[in-house]
């Protein structure tokens, strides 16, 4: 996905690039205390879900950075009118961009899922590989369907304990996953990117919520 | 259940008995409490002793076990990790 194949309303331009970065901000906040998890515990599926972690909030600060980038430049040198390249270089950061974000939350969402596994269930999990590689063009829809099943576990959470934080918990892998759902049809309106990313910032800040809610 | 959550469990059950005994139980209390036999309960205060969450004193020819601070901080650590899993509905 970049700025040409997504409508993207004019005066939200820089706001996705805050998002990304805030939600960056909070995800490493929440592997610090996946981190504290495992240095406590030492189980091998709670080091996933640190590594989850960290891997998507590395890939949302790369993207937050690369369309910041892109779009300081775009406000410096206006739209494309013949400086090829300034645009040429600001569109491979872009790209880039995008693409590290990709192949990292692709990696974080999986990793997600397979600390959520059974321990034999894991087992499963290479079968998965191939869909992959062919699934780039896809990657929101490949992206929903990775989260779905850390959705559906925590949902599941939710349903036993009743509490507010696994209903934080639940609220925000919903709302992650139905930013992928919604940015798969951003060609459409510009509406549904501003809903998608509203939906992505909320998820973070409902994590935020349940860890400011963590006893001190 | 996996055999290093049980002993996690376990020395965080005999520190919160401890700690509800205001921070000082007999050997007699935390056998009752924590609900093990002796050889285990005496494996596991000897390990309580040996990370340093625990300390053997003795007053009135009664011996004791007191949580130190390194217990404490413990015990507080995983108080946060519990909540954080519990809400991830991912067991510790």
């Amino acid at each position: 996905m970049n700025m040409a194949d997504v409508l993207i309303p004019f005066r939200f331009y820089g706001v996705d690039s805050i998002f990304y970065i805030i939600s960056a901000l909070i995800g490493f906040f929440v592997s610090y205390y996946a981190y504290k998890l495992y240095d406590v515990t030492g189980k091998k599926s709670h080091f996933y879900f640190y590594l989850s972690f960290i891997l998507l909030s590395m890939g949302l600060l790369t993207v937050g950075l690369s369309s910041a980038y892109t779009y300081i430049n775009f406000f410096e040198h206006g739209r494309p009118s013949g400086q090829d390249t300034i645009i040429d270089t600001v569109a491979f950061v872009d790209d880039f961009g995008y693409w590290i974000y990709y192949i990292i939350s692709l990696a974080a969402y999986a990793m997600l899922a397979f600390s959520y596994m059974p321990d034999k269930a894991r087992k499963l999990v290479p079968i998965m590989i191939p869909f992959w590689y062919t699934g780039f063009p896809y990657f929101n829809i490949l992206s929903f369907f990775l989260l779905s099943y850390t959705i559906f576990r925590s949902i599941l959470n939710y349903a036993s304990r009743k509490n507010l934080n696994s209903l934080l918990v639940m609220a925000a892998f919903s709302l992650i996953g139905l930013y992928h759902l919604l940015l798969f049809f951003t060609s459409f309106s510009k509406v549904v990117y501003v809903a998608a990313h509203l939906s992505l910032i909320l998820g973070f800040l409902s994590l935020l919520t349940m860890l400011t809610r963590l006893k001190k | 259940m996996n055999a290093r959550r049980s002993k996690l469990h376990i020395f965080v059950d005999i520190l919160r008995l401890i700690n509800r005994k205001n921070g000082r139980a007999k050997p007699t209390h935390i056998l009752y409490g924590a609900n093990l036999s002796h050889i285990r309960l005496k494996k596991y205060l000897a390990q309580l002793l040996d990370n340093g969450f625990i300390q053997q004193v003795s007053e009135g020819g009664h011996s004791y076990y007191i949580i130190t601070q390194k217990g404490y901080e413990f015990m507080h650590e995983f108080k946060k990790v519990e909540q954080f899993s519990d809400a991830f509905g991912i067991s510790v």
